[in-house]
């Protein structure tokens, strides 16, 4: 609430305040008019708004955005939905053995960066690291592994151990290991000091303590975490499809590239399937833990 | 202590029942994917040699040839990643506005908006691109038109909770006053969201830095189509060179939205 | 009497801040000994240095017929600190686990470390626990989590804790500052209770007066870092009173009478 103070006459029990602030409790526009919110607030918000539309328009000019393309593209659409929605079932056995292999391919990222990264956490935590010069270290080190897109991590590795699935997973993990690591590593140091400082009072050592209180802590945030790290693992394993990991997203970029659009649409059905059923069983999954 | 009593469970017999079968879920799903995949990471470590070769010969050091190709894919990215969260944060105030309780009073139209906002961000990055592909060919209209697509989605849904968050109360009291429906949108429930909303325009700017140079990759242009196209001609030093441009635009925008963050909304 | 602790001229400095100049006084088996006096008088860090979770800068602490003040070794200290019971204001229990498990906590110290990571307990710490879960009124709720207590009953749980650690010596840090009168009661009594029946020694820091005197066997009144008054709570007047809180008694008799008990 914007409440401006008009009058002076409320008892100040701390004594009188400041001279400054009680010389002008009403802020006037230049011309003598009543302003009715504090300029100092919403200048910050006003000044960016106009220059994110200043940098907008710039950079909509030098992308140099092929217009023609767009308007063409835009009737284009109905005949493209009209091919994706010939659904055909051909080949579906490999369509959904390949969805397993995505599926497959999530799971094992997820839970080789989960054991990793929350090792890391431990010692990036700085409550609990036993080592006081790391946490920053570490810290840099994975924010440049995730300024990094999976994808790109996977390419890396597809050329250094060849294609097929080995390269997804190393690729994903490293940048879920980053994700983990940085995430847990909150939630380690949101344990409060003062029941850290009980359980030491104890005569518990820093790795009881560990297992003890700061895991159990975590728990739940960590379920959360594992949730969202797979469904964002489960999405990058169809990108890594289209360069070469296998995969549902090479069913679908191989299908598009054969022109077989109805075969496509089965695998973008199947993925779109698995990841409703994912979030309703995480769901699910969190209400009961409650 | 005597062996035959019954033990004293440190944890009810329930959660301790489910947290056995949790376990052996995970285990039986890593079991199965493990074989599934033939992955062996240990094998990769007998095996590190050839990476720490590929690693110190292949990419070791970063070069970065073509400055006039890169230059141009970077303003490329960046533009691309401005453009798309500018018009995403238009197209999704106007959709909020229409979705959310406190500014909609038609029950289907919310539901429609929820609906297409959902759609919108569910559906992966990729198979956007692969439905815009098909309409529109290869192009930078492509990769701008995904991401656009993904950041209404969830910005959408976000302005929808601010909205209805600050309507709440502040609704109520301005139709005590007896101000219209226009007057109360424009006047009080915009303003208010203001922060709320650039707070998740920077954030959006942020994803959609990094998914432009993804999207790039796959034929929307820029940064990404460069460093794609050294992977294809085996020219690694400068791919690499190209990657760690990235993850250094990456950071230094992430920097920026930090900065503006607590310049703006402090 | 035999005596637990003594303490001889403790002092600590952090830098140039004199928080405890200098401190002597003695507790014995089964006596409970009030630390009172305004806040930022030192009492907390008197508690601290006993159990050694500050290194005092000079004087001695002889517990249990050794000085420990000057022990460095990780080893010694947790060995001293298991046999030291801590209960703190702000009760410091692990919310997201079971009160059983909290209690259980206090364990941890005497557990092997493989033990305690795998959270085996033995049988024999369980049924403690039971009994002692018992003792305090909370055996109905020994799975519920401990976040989901009443603060009074959190405390309960922090008593429990810190009395399956077997402790020669109990150090309470103003347990009942954040508690409302009637649980500040069932508190305090508890805490009587346990120090004559198991003979611990134990010390409570307390800032209300009243509550001091009702329960103290003796009292020590600290002032700047320095004990001014160590004697029975009879012999605690007026005088000495304002003297220990600078105020005038009638300024303090307000709050006295809002952290009344009974």
């Amino acid at each position: 609430m914007e409440g401006i103070v008009v009058g002076g006459n409320r008892q100040n029990i701390f004594g009188p305040e400041p001279e400054e602030k009680q010389s002008s409790p009403v802020l006037l526009h230049r011309d003598g008019k009543i302003r009715t919110a504090d300029p100092a607030k919403s200048r910050g918000i006003k000044i960016f708004l106009i220059l994110f539309l200043i940098v907008g328009c710039g950079a909509m000019y030098t992308m140099n955005l092929d217009w023609a393309q767009l308007a063409g593209g835009i009737s284009q659409i109905p005949a493209a939905i009209a091919n994706l929605c010939e659904i055909d079932f051909y080949q579906f056995d490999v369509t959904f053995s390949a969805l397993f292999e995505s599926i497959a391919v999530s799971i094992l990222a997820t839970i080789y960066s989960l054991i990793l990264g929350m090792f890391l956490a431990v010692f990036m935590a700085r409550n609990i690291t036993p080592f006081r010069w790391l946490p920053p270290i570490l810290s840099a080190f994975f924010t440049f592994l995730r300024a990094i897109p999976s994808t790109i991590w996977v390419l890396l590795i597809l050329v250094c151990v060849g294609f097929g699935p080995t390269a997804g997973i190393i690729g994903m993990s490293i940048s879920s290991m980053a994700f983990f690591a940085k995430s847990m590593c909150q939630c380690f140091e949101e344990v409060s000091n003062d029941t850290i400082e009980a359980l030491k009072a104890m005569g518990a050592g820093k790795i009881k303590i560990f297992f003890r209180a700061i895991l159990p802590s975590a728990f739940t945030s960590l379920l959360a975490w594992t949730s969202i790290n797979f469904e964002s693992n489960f999405e990058s394993s169809i990108i890594l499809g289209t360069v070469g990991g296998g995969g549902i997203g090479y069913v679908v970029s191989n299908c598009m590239g054969r022109y077989s659009y109805g075969q496509a649409m089965v695998a973008i059905l199947l993925m779109l399937a698995f990841t409703y059923i994912m979030e309703i069983g995480f769901t699910v999954f969190k209400e009961r833990k409650k | 202590m005597h062996a035959a009593e019954k033990k004293i469970a440190v944890r009810p017999q329930e959660e301790k029942r489910r947290t056995y079968i949790a376990a052996l879920i995970i285990f039986v799903l890593f079991l199965v994917s493990t074989i599934s995949t033939e992955y062996q990471p240990f094998e990769l470590f007998a095996n590190m040699e050839n990476f720490w070769d590929f690693l110190f010969q292949d990419l070791l050091p970063p070069r970065l040839t073509d400055p006039q190709m890169i230059v141009e894919g970077v303003v490329q990215t960046v533009s691309m990643a401005i453009v798309a969260t500018l018009l995403a944060a238009i197209l999704s105030m106007i959709l909020a506005v229409l979705g959310a309780e406190a500014t909609c009073p038609w029950k289907p139209l919310r539901k429609l908006v929820r609906l297409i906002a959902s759609i919108q961000r569910n559906i992966p990055n990729m198979i956007w691109i692969f439905i815009l592909i098909m309409a529109f060919g290869i192009g930078n209209v492509v990769g701008m038109l995904a991401l656009l697509i993904q950041s209404t989605g969830f910005m959408t849904r976000a302005f929808i909770e601010t909205l209805d968050e600050i309507g709440g109360e502040s609704l109520e009291a301005m139709h005590a006053v007896g101000a219209t429906r226009f007057a109360i949108i424009t006047q009080a429930l915009i303003p208010a969201c203001l922060s709320g909303v650039i707070s998740w325009m920077l954030y959006g700017l942020e994803i959609n830095i990094r998914s432009s140079s993804l999207v790039g990759a796959v034929g929307g242009g820029g940064i990404g189509l460069v460093m794609m196209g050294y992977i294809k001609q085996f020219r690694y030093h400068s791919a690499m060179g190209t990657i760690l441009l990235i993850a250094a635009i990456v950071i230094l925008v992430d920097m920026l939205t930090n900065f503006l963050r607590k310049k703006v909304l402090a | 009497m035999e005596s637990i602790l003594r303490i001889e001229h403790l002092r600590k400095y952090y830098g140039e801040t004199k928080a405890v100049e200098d401190v002597s006084f003695s507790v014995n088996k089964g006596e409970l000994v009030v630390i009172i006096g305004p806040s930022g008088a030192g009492k907390s860090t008197v508690l601290r240095c006993i159990n050694r979770m500050i290194d005092p800068t000079d004087g001695s602490i002889w517990f249990e017929g050794a000085d420990i003040a000057k022990l460095t070794s990780e080893k010694e200290l947790k060995a001293l600190r298991r046999r030291i019971g801590m209960i703190f204001q702000s009760f410091n229990l692990v919310y997201r686990l079971s009160v059983f498990q909290n209690v259980l906590h206090g364990r941890l110290g005497y557990m092997s470390t493989m033990d305690a990571v795998l959270g085996k307990y033995s049988e024999e710490d369980k049924r403690k626990a039971l009994e002692l879960l018992d003792m305090i009124g909370l055996k109905d709720m020994i799975y519920k989590r401990a976040g989901d207590l009443s603060g009074g009953q959190k405390q309960r749980v922090g008593i429990a804790r810190a009395l399956m650690q077997d402790p020669a010596l109990l150090l309470c840090d103003e347990p009942i500052a954040s508690l409302d009168p009637a649980s500040s009661k069932i508190i305090m009594d508890q805490i009587q209770k346990m120090t004559k029946e198991r003979e611990i020694a134990c010390i409570v820091n307390l800032h209300q007066v009243d509550v001091a005197k009702t329960y103290a066997d003796r009292i020590v009144g600290i002032h700047k870092g320095e004990v001014v008054f160590d004697d029975v709570p009879e012999k605690l007047d007026e005088a000495m009173i304002e003297k220990i809180y600078e105020m005038p008694i009638q300024e303090l008799t307000v709050g006295l009478e809002k952290g009344k008990v009974s």
